[in-house]
């Protein structure tokens, strides 16, 4: 698990450089995301010396336990101990929450600049983005799936593609909008090389909505995932991940209500801390976008 | 205006283009194999691959998209592999439920969002603002099965108030029709009422700041006049924009909520389609989903300029 | 008796017997004009029950299309829409005489051109058929009511062949619809059985409805399984599909629908607490798991690498991963035929029984020259059975020191790749998995899998000489006791020669109302003499 936070971000991005606590009564939200984050995934990292025992573990003789001293969070129907495929599965969410986000940003931002720059490629890009974002994203992911065998990197792949439009849409639109400054148009008069008033001018601006844009869509892939999971076209059974432990627990949710209950939880936390930590970024990265969403 | 709607209308085209070329090409390079399936675990390889062939499947790319355009052209969206029907009568005997399901989670989260929004923006900073807040964020971060198997479990098995499943077509009654869709809406609706109620506040926050209403304010006019003519006449817009967006949103959730609670509609089709490589359903149905999506949002621009006077075409 | 006589005196004894068909069912009134509302194991995809040989498709088509004979519940072929048959003294050729009176859907005669059209097209799909057609010298109808076939050599197993229950059964069907090439899907589902098809009600993934058959003639036998009087006493059958088993357990509780084909084993005790439902087993022939090897590539094209695994093989693990804690459930399965059948053996099967030895396996492993390559494993996810097979299989390779590439799929394209003879890194595979209904591995009639003729053997392709042999020696044998020897010997070479590794047998509830009376345990849910009250 070699995941880079984005929780470092708003330390270094914030405009002035305040106190700990100053930040966290102006940004509760940042400060309670951040947090949860955080634990979570320490908690990923260090799942072997947390009690856990071998998630994959098979022993049908110990199967659908309730929650017990020997088994915090119960056996599953294979008899595998949930609390330890529940904290493994936290690698699984987060690695695909942040390599989801990270990989539509770039390509989406890449997109979108050319999109914004490029007058003869824009029409045939956007018409590709939006026949892309009219197909519905769990839809196009269950297809990609079907196309490919399951694995995490293929449902990074499907997730990605299907939210790479969102960031090429919102790039295209401040490049747009910026190309229409006087300080923009000054540069270009001047002579500027187009990637240096990229570098200069677009990225500096994009920035901020991107990183805002980037905790939303990871939050989504992770539930996302989960639901691919949940209908079995996600990650393969051998990894365990909340959502295959929920599909797995699915049919007996009436009587072992346990197995959904726990990754269901994690699941939804882990979500509401990148949501709140987005909720957060946006308000002190981007006053502007924080009236309008 | 007239030239507007023709000219949005004519853009479709290309967006469909590419979603049936990229949808085509997909299935086509897709491992997986009607035939196998239809021909049963008993069967050998070589009545695998005469029903292969009797599908049409060994034929190569050019020809079959070739075809598939031929028959779209001629609003045909061919014949479903496995059950032989027609892809449109499938759709159709589908439609219904699909449609209902969204009608009502449309309808329940605008009528719990707005309200919400709308108190959360009036009482700003408050307890009640964060708590509303706060469930909304929660919203979105709840999987709509999760949701779904929480509400049938006290809803339908432990209260029995309600249906656990199913689907009661309109023709057999109000309320029987309603009975099934109250819990899935609700489910589905989740991640609606979240994002209404949010957007709603937001933007009645800052119409609350204008101008004219502090001059209505002035003028006297009692605050929940304020609220409910003025301001939320303005805040119409950016909630109308949430409601097209949504629509991919709700198609995305109907699939899973379909499954959950057993209603037969385009959601459990898609899925069922896919897993079986009924092609010619599968993309009727990316179509159809595309489709919608696109009128949907052309909707919702037309009905900005109805809303809001000041936007002109 | 000229023709005219003939189809006259045909007309009137129909005329008769269905007037006796409809006093039948005025002693039972109260149930009449009810919907029995029906929970099946899987989605009515497609319904031509030649074409598509799923077991779900066979269960409806047996509502709607009849069969010349029909196996009783001791799987004995008894006479269904055949009133005589005749064999001649070489047993060469074979006359079939219809019962009088049949009639299909559309309000047509059942005549000898229709069954002689629907064999035709069933001989060419099915395994029997095959072999049938293989000896075929002509198929003709003499009459509106006789048929003869001639036959090159014997085949004894004839009314069997015509009676059994395994997919595809030789369904009659109208001699328009039964002309439609048997690789291309019938367009028309009229058949002369007791229910009628729907098809307006028709919806795929949803429902699928049959209604009585008002003219439909009952034999005067008492109904078991597939042989005897199919009298309904339901007028409407609807079949609701409902993917998810915790959907379709709730809806049993809640008296939303009246009979749920196969309840998993978890859900059970919630079902039995309610005092509304009834539980029991629904097939008492149950299934028997499948863990196919691929002969033709290593490392399992060597029998030592094959048998390590049935060293290390535990049917138990494997068994309660598909069945739950319920032990009644299953049983250890060392060989291939169904327990509680005739035929039934364990010769050969020690390597199946007594500790399991992680050892040896490893160790026959080592001697069949296997180095860790990895080898593919395709697993479907969207069927419990082999998901649990695949899961508890992985674990088991790892453990004897394999390097397993889990290849996570759906039915659809296991079904594709499992057909691919090319090495498993060119796209083929080494392991998938699969189940038989304990009714087709009774005897090696409708058992592909346990054929081990090589290139035309089931997928996996063993080729296992010894195997073939007794399955023709089984298919000569004059009596029991002959076809006991050869299914021992049989046994015990696919056992040696591992033709496929066995995981277990295993067995199935059903669950329903408990105003619903008259289900029958069997291999596939009857519909008749089920009332509702």
């Amino acid at each position: 698990m070699t995941v880079q936070s984005p929780t470092t971000v708003p330390a270094d991005e914030a405009p002035k450089r305040v106190g700990l606590w100053r930040l966290v009564r102006r940004y509760p939200t940042i400060a309670i995301g951040s947090t949860i984050l955080v634990s979570i995934i320490l908690v990923a990292i260090f799942a072997p010396f947390l009690g856990t025992v071998d998630p994959t573990a098979i022993s049908t003789r110990m199967r659908t336990r309730e929650p017990s001293a020997q088994f915090w969070f119960g056996t599953d129907m294979l008899g595998r101990d949930i609390y330890s495929r529940v904290l493994y599965g936290a690698r699984v969410s987060l690695v695909v929450g942040f390599s989801v986000a990270i990989l539509a940003s770039v390509i989406g931002l890449t997109i979108g600049l050319i999109a914004g720059f490029i007058r003869k490629a824009d029409a045939i890009i956007m018409r590709v983005m939006d026949g892309i974002m009219s197909i519905p994203s769990i839809l196009l992911a269950i297809a990609l799936m079907a196309l490919t065998r399951g694995s995490v990197g293929n449902v990074i792949l499907a997730i990605t593609i299907a939210e790479i439009p969102r960031v090429s849409r919102l790039v295209r639109g401040v490049v747009l909008s910026l190309r229409e400054q006087p300080y923009v148009d000054a540069a270009v008069a001047a002579g500027t090389s187009t990637p240096v008033i990229i570098v200069k001018h677009i990225l500096p601006n994009t920035l901020a909505p991107i990183i805002v844009q980037a905790t939303y869509i990871c939050a989504a892939a992770m539930i996302t995932e989960a639901i691919l999971s949940f209908i079995g076209a996600g990650t393969p059974p051998i990894i365990p991940s909340w959502g295959n432990i929920m599909a797995e627990g699915r049919a007996l949710w009436q009587v072992k209500f346990y197995i959904v209950l726990f990754p269901a939880l994690f699941l939804s936390v882990t979500v509401l801390a990148v949501n709140l930590l987005g909720d957060g970024l946006r308000d002190a990265l981007d006053p502007r976008l924080a009236k309008t969403i | 205006m007239f030239v507007y709607v023709v000219r949005r209308i004519l853009a479709t085209i290309p967006v469909m283009a590419v979603v049936a070329l990229f949808v085509f090409s997909l299935l086509y390079i897709a491992p997986g194999d009607p035939a196998a399936v239809i021909a049963g675990d008993q069967a050998t390889p070589e009545d695998v691959e005469k029903i292969r062939r009797s599908l049409g499947l060994d034929r190569p790319f050019v020809i079959r998209f070739g075809e598939w355009v031929w028959q779209i052209a001629r609003f045909d969206l061919g014949t479903s592999i496995f059950t032989g029907l027609p892809v449109t009568q499938l759709i159709a005997q589908r439609l219904e439920p699909t449609l209902s399901l969204m009608v009502v989670t449309l309808i329940i989260a605008v009528s719990i969002a707005v309200p919400l929004g709308v108190l959360a923006a009036w009482k700003a900073g408050t307890i009640i603002d964060r708590t509303i807040m706060g469930f909304a964020v929660f919203g979105f971060s709840v999987p709509v099965f999760v949701v779904g198997y929480i509400l049938a479990y006290v809803f339908a098995l432990e209260l029995d108030w309600l249906p656990v499943q199913g689907y009661t077509p309109i023709s057999r009654g109000f309320w029987p029709w309603l009975e099934n869709l109250i819990l899935p809406s609700i489910a589905l609706g989740m991640v609606y009422i979240a994002l209404i109620a949010r957007i709603t506040r937001a933007t009645m926050m800052e119409v609350l700041q204008q101008d004219y209403i502090r001059t209505a304010r002035a003028k006297g006019l009692s605050q929940r006049t304020v609220l409910f003519l003025h301001a939320l006449k303005n805040a119409a817009v950016p909630v109308i924009t949430v409601i097209g967006i949504g629509v991919a949103l709700l198609i995305g959730g109907a699939v899973v909520t379909e499954s959950v609670f057993a209603i037969p509609g385009l959601g459990r089709l898609t899925v069922d389609a896919i897993l079986r490589r009924d092609y010619p359903v599968i993309q009727g149905l990316v179509l159809l989903f595309s489709f919608i999506y696109v009128l949907v949002n052309l909707a919702v621009d037309l009905v900005y300029t109805l809303v809001d006077p000041r936007i002109r075409y | 008796m000229d023709r005219r006589t003939f189809i006259k005196a045909g007309a009137g004894a129909g005329l008769v017997a269905g007037t006796a068909g409809l006093a039948a069912p005025a002693l039972s009134q109260g149930a009449a004009a009810k919907t029995l509302r029906f929970v099946p194991q899987a989605n009515l995809a497609n319904f031509d029950p030649i074409w598509g040989t799923q077991y779900v498709v066979r269960n409806a088509a047996a509502l709607v299309w009849d069969t010349l004979y029909g196996v009783d519940e001791t799987l004995t072929p008894q006479r269904q829409m055949v009133e005589s048959e005749e064999v001649s003294s070489d047993g060469l050729t074979w006359t079939f005489k219809l019962r009088s009176g049949l009639k299909f859907h559309d309000g047509t005669p059942v005549l000898a051109k229709d069954c002689v059209a629907s064999l035709i097209r069933w001989s060419a799909r099915d395994p029997m058929g095959l072999m049938i057609k293989a000896l075929q010298k002509e198929l003709v109808a003499v009459d509106d009511r006789t048929f003869k076939w001639v036959l090159s050599a014997p085949y004894p197993k004839m009314l069997l062949a015509l009676a059994k229950n395994n997919a595809p059964c030789s369904f009659i069907m109208p001699e328009r619809i039964a002309r439609t090439d048997p690789f291309q899907q019938i367009t028309e589902y009229i058949g002369s059985g007791p229910m009628r098809f729907v098809r307006g009600d028709w919806v795929p993934g949803a429902r699928a409805v049959f209604e009585k058959f008002a003219d439909y003639v009952p034999r005067s036998e008492k109904a078991s399984w597939l042989a005897g009087g199919k009298r309904m006493l339901v007028d409407r059958i609807e079949w609701v599909i409902m993917p998810d088993p915790a959907t379709a357990s709730a809806a049993l509780q809640n008296g939303e629908v009246d009979w749920w084909e196969n309840p998993i084993a978890d859900l059970v005790p919630v079902l039995r607490r309610n005092r509304n439902i009834r539980v029991d087993i629904g097939d008492p022939l149950g299934n028997i798991g499948a863990f196919r090897l691929n002969h033709l590539h290593p490392p399992f094209n060597d029998v030592r690498a094959r048998r390590a695994i049935l060293a290390a093989l535990d049917q138990e693990e494997f068994m309660r991963a598909i069945v739950g804690s319920d032990d009644s459930l299953w049983k250890p399965l060392p060989g291939f035929f169904t327990p509680g059948t005739p035929l039934y053996t364990e010769e050969g099967g020690d390597i199946l029984k007594g500790p399991r030895n992680i050892e040896l396996a490893k160790r026959l492993l080592a001697e069949s020259g296997y180095k860790g390559e990895p080898v593919t494993m395709v697993v479907a996810q969207d069927q419990p059975v082999t998901k649990a097979q695949g899961d508890v299989a992985h674990q088991l390779l790892k453990r004897i020191g394999m390097n397993v590439d889990f290849v996570a799929t759906d039915w659809g394209t296991t079904g594709q790749r499992r057909a691919l003879k090319t090495p498993p890194a060119q796209g083929g595979w080494n392991i998938f998995f699969s189940w038989h209904a304990g009714a087709d591995c009774t005897n090696p009639a409708g058992y592909t899998a346990i054929r081990a003729n090589g290139d035309r053997a089931w997928f996996g392709w063993p080729d296992i000489p010894e195997v073939e042999r007794q399955v023709t020696a089984w298919f000569d044998a004059k009596n029991l006791d002959e076809e006991k020897a050869a299914i021992r010997a049989l046994n015990k070479a696919a056992v040696e020669n591992v033709v496929f590794v066995p995981p277990g047998f295993f067995l199935t509830y059903t669950a329903w109302r408990s105003n619903v009376t008259g289900i029958t345990k069997g291999p596939l849910p009857f519909f008749w003499d089920v009332a509702k009250a």
